[in-house]
């Protein structure tokens, strides 16, 4: 079968199932975690995720098994070795990352014990959990992009399109890694967009180089956008209420994260610039990236949060008055205050360079990504 | 969580124990209609797991719910989904449920109960602070450190595959060796894996920072006057802001009960005549938000040629005995165990045998101090139990009540009297219980040895 009839393959679909699962799982269990509190090992959240790291695991089990042990495996030619095994880059990733996660449980379970339930999304056991989820939402990108970078034709722009779907998944789960410091109050300070620097122009520009698409960029960010976007509108219609206290907050329904970021508008700026600068070399083009994100993203963003925190985004499209049930009367974000900031310029300065830097990153990465074929 | 320790380091700018080596509560009050003994085992690290056992002393009690609250301010109205306590399949007046404790400082467990008389509500303070943070197991400790280097050197393993073959067309063979890659990948896992662990320390001592301490006031004594430096406005327990004990160590045959009055930096007291030796100190206070704290250090003391007590001050002599030839009894389980809540029961006879008239005395039919031989535990007992007045009164109306006297008007006081309590662990106890009568404060005295 030559790469332009070829069927797309199940594995690709597992592993957009499987990132699926958890971008899916991870967005439930923080809103979980802010409306109900309480939680377990059972909860439909972390069973999401669980079965994110299953399906990878599995899967990659599988690819790994039959290739190394069948002689006329079909992945054979395309198989890297590991340890005397061999199977496909995402597959043994996969793997790795499921077993990470299914390590962390136990570190987590006596952190607890020794600490207290962490409050905070990233503890020492989570980011052991973090970094097998991207193992595994890595490995899902890995086994489309080989096989997308083999394929030619209808199936090499099907799976593009499955290609930017997943960047669009990675990049939600890189802006919810940093939630915290992105939430609304946090928006006219410079550590809001030393963050957003930090992982939006990296994901957005790696997944728009990999891709053949004009607007490659425009639609990873239309992914977040969407996804975030209907979830605030999805979840409230969820009764829930909290299992811990004290509550500050009256809640009766699910509590869903924040509206989403104004990445669309960046996004839009780089297609622009990579369209218009498309011969340009790395070094010369992603400095040009990085300040057009920054300056775009800032020009959008800062207005759009004062609208956040104003009377007019306190409804069901917007979300401006849901609160978890945690957050005290005179917080800040309840009182739809900004925290203050004593060195924006200096701060933007700094997102202004890590932008950047990023954007060199993403450049480079997605140029690797483009030559990855097993 | 924060605002609770500031809270307290304003009082006490510093660390600070709730009573001393027995953070569980213990209490028997009314919810309604109903008289329950709520024990509330804390957990050891906040945010964690409390334990909480409720016997009812009638039989008709259908249903129990808690729900934790903070005692005061906000989070004090608005309950979570209640927590639904189980009854014993073998004695239908017992329930047990957990609870989570999500934030340090002054808390309230608010039990709400069903029941052939109608629903009714009890409040229970319970102060929440961390005790101290748990040690790794060695056997889990080499199993995960087992699992993370096996991971890690995967990890190494896979990216060198990738980076010999990832890129090759298929059926191509590889040809370059990537060793520098490989020492630049596996410093780079190490690298993650040291600052992790750095992480990991830096989160644990943060930790380690929560974890209440014991609060030891540098006390001062100038002849007959003791002076208890203590900053911030506190709530005045039985009408008295500062309860102070001192306690002749090792026999423990001396005890003063005393009550401080504000001074300049903190609180000061007349002693009483003591005689020369090595006292052990404990100061017990409660916060504006209801927490209690009891501050423990000790003096050498000279022999004290001091002017006696006044007022609810009283001092203990070994050999002292209850006033006519009346008696104390403690009616003592068969055992006394670690970890047990029991109603400990003492009843005060007259000569003939006949119940003495009992006065209240600040407030309440007695007290009693609980003190290991050690003085590693010291816990200050109401009939009620362990809780502090003021934090009860802040639970059971949430508003502060500052100034608020608990010497009012009682009724006629049973001569036999109960005190909620478990001892936190196995030793030699003293229990000195303090009663009043014909007006004068008498304390009688009970060795205690407690097992596992």
């Amino acid at each position: 079968m030559n790469g332009s009839t070829m069927r797309i393959p199940w594995y690709v679909w597992v592993s957009l199932a499987s990132v699926s699962c958890i971008v899916a799982g991870t967005y439930w269990d923080i809103s979980w975690h802010m409306t109900i509190g309480r939680d377990s090992f059972w909860t439909p959240a972390h069973l999401l995720i669980q079965a994110g790291g299953i399906l990878a695991g599995v899967s990659g089990a599988v690819l790994v098994f039959t290739t190394t042990f069948r002689k006329a495996a079909p992945l054979r030619p395309v198989s890297i070795g590991v340890w005397g095994f061999r199977g496909p880059f995402g597959a043994f990733l996969g793997a790795w990352g499921a077993a990470t996660m299914v390590v962390s449980a136990p570190f987590d379970n006596w952190w607890h014990n020794a600490y207290g339930l962490d409050v905070k999304i990233l503890s020492p056991p989570h980011a052991v959990l973090t970094i097998g989820i991207l193992g595994v939402a890595v490995a899902g990108v890995l086994l489309v992009l080989a096989t997308m970078n083999r394929a030619t034709g209808a199936a090499r722009e099907r799976l593009a399109w499955v290609m930017l779907v997943i960047g669009g998944e990675i990049l939600t789960l890189s802006m919810i890694a940093i939630l915290e410091q992105t939430f609304r109050s946090n928006l006219h300070r410079a550590e809001a967009y030393r963050s957003v620097a930090i992982v939006a122009p990296l994901m957005i520009v790696t997944f728009a180089r990999v891709s053949d698409q004009r607007w490659a960029a425009t639609i990873i960010a239309t992914f977040y956008t969407a996804f975030m976007a209907a979830m605030v509108w999805f979840f409230p219609l969820f009764h829930a209420e909290p299992k811990l206290g004290p509550v500050y907050q009256q809640i009766t329904h699910f509590i869903p994260l924040e509206f989403p970021l104004l990445l669309i508008v960046p996004a839009i700026a780089i297609d622009i610039v990579r369209h218009r600068f498309a011969a340009w070399p790395r070094w010369k083009l992603a400095p040009v990236i990085g300040a057009v994100f920054v300056a775009t993203f800032l020009a959008a963003e800062w207005p759009f949060a004062t609208f956040m925190q104003s009377e007019a985004a306190r409804n069901a499209v917007f979300g401006g008055d849901y609160f978890a049930y945690f957050m005290q009367p005179d917080w800040a974000i309840p009182r739809h205050e900004f925290f203050t900031e004593h060195a924006l310029a200096r701060g933007l300065v700094e997102a202004l360079g890590i932008a950047m830097v990023t954007s060199w990153i993403g450049l480079r990465l997605g140029d690797a990504m483009r030559a990855v074929r097993r | 969580m924060k605002r609770a320790l500031v809270i307290l380091c304003l009082v006490l700018c510093g660390t600070a124990d709730a009573h001393v080596g027995s953070p569980d509560v213990f209490f028997e009050g009314e919810a309604g209609p109903y008289r329950l003994f709520v024990t509330i085992r804390t957990p050891q690290v906040i945010p964690g797991i409390a334990t909480i056992e409720i016997r009812s002393e009638a039989p008709d009690v259908t249903g129990i719910t808690v729900v934790p609250m903070r005692l005061t301010g906000p989070g004090s109205d608005l309950p979570p989904a209640a927590e639904r306590a189980e009854r014993s399949p073998t004695d239908p007046k017992f329930f047990t449920t957990s609870l989570w404790l999500m934030e340090h400082g002054s808390m309230q467990v608010r039990i709400e109960v069903t029941g052939a008389r109608g629903p009714a509500t009890l409040s229970v303070p319970v102060p929440a602070y961390a005790q101290k943070t748990l040690a790794m197991p060695s056997g889990l400790g080499a199993l995960l450190l087992g699992l993370m280097t096996l991971l890690a050197l995967a990890i190494v393993a896979i990216l060198i595959g990738a980076l010999r073959e990832a890129a090759l067309e298929p059926g191509i063979a590889p040809t370059r060796s990537h060793r520098i890659a490989l020492a630049v990948i596996s410093a780079v896992v190490i690298g993650v894996i040291v600052l992790g662990k750095l992480w990991w320390g830096a989160v644990a001592d943060d930790y380690e920072q929560l974890v209440m301490k014991p609060w030891n006031p540098p006390v001062t004594v100038a002849g007959c006057r003791i002076h208890v430096p203590v900053r911030g406005a506190l709530l005045p327990d039985h009408g008295h802001e500062m309860h102070l004990f001192l306690v002749r160590m090792p026999a423990m045959d001396r005890l003063a009960h005393l009550h401080p009055t504000r001074e300049d930096g903190g609180f000061g007291q007349d002693l009483p005549a003591l005689p020369a030796g090595h006292y052990e100190l404990f100061a017990d206070i409660v916060t504006t938000t209801g927490f209690p704290v009891t501050g423990t250090t000790t003096v050498d003391l000279p022999e004290l040629h001091c002017p006696g007590v006044t007022g609810d001050d009283t001092v203990w002599a070994d050999g002292d005995a209850l006033a006519n030839g009346a008696r104390m009894i403690w009616d003592r389980p068969h055992e006394l165990r670690a970890g047990v809540a029991q109603a400990l029961t003492f009843r005060v006879v007259e000569p003939d045998g006949s119940p003495s008239q009992l006065e209240p005395y600040m407030g309440m039919a007695a007290h009693a101090e609980v003190i290991r031989t050690d003085a590693s535990v010291f816990a200050h007992l109401h009939p009620n139990g362990s809780v502090a007045m003021p934090a009860l009164e802040l639970a059971s109306t949430n508003t502060m009540m500052p100034g608020m006297k608990m010497d009012m008007p009682m009724p006629a006081i049973s001569a036999t009297l109960t005190f909620p309590f478990g001892f936190p662990r196995a030793g030699d106890y003293k229990v000195f219980v303090q009663i009043k009568r014909a007006g004068t404060i008498e304390t009688a005295s009970f060795d205690a040895h407690v097992i596992d």
